[in-house]
């Protein structure tokens, strides 16, 4: 019959070896348990560069026109309607907080080794979440240092010499940059 | 015979190892089993594949002018789709007030992606492709 004094009494001692072998199964059981959830949770597909990239090479093919720069982005600088003039969805790039677009333009003759010195603030010109490139940056620093970042945004940043043909105060020669960035992860939809 | 007791607390004599260390080494075999077929399962469930698929099509738009067609073969898709009960003309989707496109491969839920281009887009499938087709945006007069 069970009875409780059973339990704490009339025992005798064994024998039994703690072997490596029980150590070493606790720690596969570990390693197996870790893994699952890292190949679980790390199943995602990042396209946040591939889609930074698309989008600067959307805004480059809108204001570049066989190498000149396009008049209406000369004329308008700061004020140009990108999501006119490029077909791109301004509540996309407004809303949310996933994109951002930065335009600006140099002096060509200020520039050295890919740093250009004299902007030409006419011409500046930017939309969508203004935090994407400084985090871009933080995770351009994260990742030399070995880090990955993940929940950071994706940068594309594309330079042209471009010319300019319509507007006598600003150079002739110009480098056009466009910095595009993408933090756009997808929703689940129920 | 000799007398057990409940839960053989009244044995006696010296405990032996070898069926203990049979049913942990089962136990075991019975654990990784499960957690290999959970990781198998989750990594080319319909979750992953929404994903990959709802991506790949929104980049295709993003990168696609007005006038043109494309092809996506999804033949992989399709058939988990069938599978999960989902009918091939819920399994993607567009919604045109937020421009995004969804895509459908279990009845749990859809995997949704937004595009930048302002475009009139329209996807379809037919047969073991997703065909979209991208028209200029019609502008409200």
């Amino acid at each position: 019959m069970f009875s409780l004094s059973k339990i704490f009494r009339d025992k005798n001692a064994g024998e039994k070896t703690l072997s490596i072998w029980w150590f070493f199964i606790l720690a596969l059981i570990g390693v197996t348990i870790v893994a699952s959830v890292v190949m679980y949770y790390s199943a995602d597909v990042d396209v946040k560069e591939i889609e930074a990239g698309i989008l600067a090479g959307k805004v480059a093919g809108c204001i570049i026109q066989n190498g000149y720069l396009d008049n209406e982005f000369i004329k308008t600088g700061s004020n140009f309607d990108i999501y006119k003039n490029c077909n791109i969805d301004e509540s996309v790039i407004k809303n949310n907080n996933n994109f951002y677009i930065g335009i600006s333009v140099y002096d060509f003759s200020s520039c050295k080794d890919n740093e250009c010195a004299s902007e030409i603030k006419k011409l500046s010109f930017s939309a969508g979440a203004g935090t994407i490139p400084e985090d871009c940056k933080t995770k351009e620093a994260e990742e030399k240092k070995g880090g990955k970042a993940e929940h950071f945004p994706r940068c594309s940043e594309k330079s042209f010499i471009v010319f300019n043909r319509h507007d006598n105060a600003i150079p002739e020669k110009l480098v056009l940059k466009i910095l595009a960035g993408s933090n756009q992860k997808g929703r689940i939809e129920l | 015979m000799e007398k057990r007791g409940f839960l053989f607390l009244d044995r006696k004599r010296a405990f032996s190892p070898v069926i203990e260390n049979v049913i942990f080494i089962i136990l075991n075999i019975m654990f990784f089993s499960m957690m290999i077929v959970f990781v198998t399962r989750a990594g080319s469930g319909a979750s992953v594949l929404e994903q990959a698929y709802a991506k790949e099509a929104a980049l295709i738009i993003d990168s696609a002018k007005p006038g043109m067609s494309i092809l996506i073969e999804m033949e992989d898709a399709l058939k988990l789709a069938k599978k999960n009960d989902v009918n091939p003309e819920n399994v993607a989707r567009i919604d045109a007030k937020e421009n995004k496109i969804m895509i459908k491969l279990s009845q749990r839920g859809a995997f949704s992606y937004q595009f930048f281009n302002d475009a009139d887009v329209s996807v379809a499938v037919q047969g073991i492709y997703l065909k979209i087709d991208i028209k200029e945006k019609m502008q409200n007069v």
